[in-house]
């Protein structure tokens, strides 16, 4: 492997280049807190703005995605949370998703998928905000307790207390539903 | 293991993540406790439908748009800095392919190479370090003449930077220009240990006019190799 001290590169060059790799993975957490796609790219928007002064904080740091999704979430907890928005969208338009298999889901299977997604989102967004937040970081996102301990600094026995009660609840949401009718958006939030 | 700590550990568990100890305790209560492994089985559901919500995918578009929003942002004023990065497998063999076209090896104190410079432009000039084997704790300098500027460090003669050098080739791409006419020179400087390496490339300056024709061919890529 050669290494290559490349000169004569500027600032807006370099910013894109280190943080490029991580936009996708900022969309998509980005997408779970605010659960609108416009909303997403605002907030991704607003984080990529905010951290181009850190330039040369942001070169020194070694695994910048951890990084970078807790800039987000801070971005997300100080200027988004206060908004009156509704933080599910539920699965209402199936020709926007990307990420259902279609070929393994036949038409039947993947209504029912659908269904069972929108309980899911919908009880996700019952929980209070410390639990979603985490529930959404460990169990949709994939991020380790490590990293989420790396993160938040908040020790990994607390954390998976946390989570446990997190689960526990979403189970209890889930058990209580009312059937659910797929085709409802729950925006409730968004008419008050 | 009690149910408790079972219900703990239960992350742990289905990431693989317990020592071996930890998970034959783990098994050992779970062979014997239906309501936790009726638990765990929910939770495994649950983990695996989460990881499966689905994502409305940005357009198309954002990505470029939202860099344009951060350039008109933050308009450049001079500022440029130089980045460190690995050569893919493709881009080192295209590099070996011009040094052993193009290069010579110039061993420390041997005579410097002569380059020629058109005046006002900017020219690459790349120089690859051969070291013998990997070195951790080097100190690069590079000291310019007064006609001789270089890109994005236009007010500076003399750059130092800590940095390691890899085994085999380490390239610095340096944009440079001769600002006045005559003679100047490119002097790096490798320090490591107790050691100095000195390595010093020449520019003459020439007219403009001669960059067409046959000159144009030999000023695109100037290269230098030099052996730590």
């Amino acid at each position: 492997m050669i290494n290559i001290w490349k000169f004569g590169v500027s600032d807006h060059e370099q910013f894109e280049k280190l943080v490029q790799p991580h936009i996708k993975r900022l969309y998509t957490l980005a997408y779970r807190f605010t659960g609108q796609r416009d909303d997403a790219e605002d907030l991704v928007q607003d984080v990529l703005l905010k951290i181009y002064p850190r330039l040369e904080e942001i070169q020194s740091i070694e695994r910048l995605g951890p990084w970078l999704a807790r800039v987000l979430y801070r971005q997300f907890v100080d200027k988004w949370r206060s908004k009156d928005r509704s933080i599910v969208q539920l699965v209402a338009d199936e020709a926007e998703l990307e990420s259902v298999d279609d070929e393994v889901q036949g038409p039947a299977g993947k209504l029912d998928l659908t269904i069972l997604q929108n309980k899911l989102q919908y009880s996700l967004n019952q929980l209070n905000e410390e639990q979603r937040h985490l529930v959404i970081m460990h169990d949709v996102e994939g991020y380790t307790l490590q990293e989420i301990h790396n993160l938040h600094d908040i020790s990994i026995g607390t954390l998976k207390s946390r989570l446990n009660r997190a689960r526990t609840r979403l189970r209890e949401l889930l058990k209580n539903m009312e059937p659910f009718e797929s085709a409802k958006r729950v925006n409730s939030n968004r008419t008050k | 293991m009690n149910c408790k700590e079972t219900e703990n550990n239960f992350d742990s568990y289905l990431d693989g993540d317990l020592l071996f100890n930890e998970q034959k305790s783990m098994d050992l209560h779970l062979s014997s406790c239906e309501s936790c492994v009726q638990q765990l089985e929910e939770i495994n559901n649950l983990r695996k439908a989460l990881s499966l919500l689905p994502i409305i995918e940005p357009v198309s578009s954002f990505e470029e748009k939202a860099f344009e929003v951060v350039r008109k942002q933050y308009p450049l004023q001079g500022s440029y800095r130089f980045t460190i990065g690995f050569a893919s497998a493709l881009v080192a063999s295209f590099a070996i392919w011009f040094f052993s076209s193009l290069f010579f090896v110039q061993i420390n104190g041997q005579q410097p190479q002569m380059i020629n410079l058109a005046m006002n432009q900017i020219h690459t000039v790349r120089l690859m370090l051969d070291a013998p084997t990997d070195i951790g704790q080097v100190t690069l300098s590079l000291g310019l003449s007064d006609n001789i500027r270089l890109k994005g460090y236009e007010a500076k003669q003399q750059l130092v930077w800590k940095t390691s050098l890899n085994k085999g080739s380490n390239i610095l791409s340096l944009p440079v220009t001769a600002v006045t006419k005559g003679q100047g020179d490119l002097i790096a400087q490798v320090h490591y240990g107790n050691r100095v390496k000195k390595f010093r490339i020449v520019f003459k300056t020439v007219n403009n006019s001669l960059r067409d024709g046959a000159f144009n061919s030999q000023i695109n890529n100037l290269h230098s190799s030099y052996r730590i």
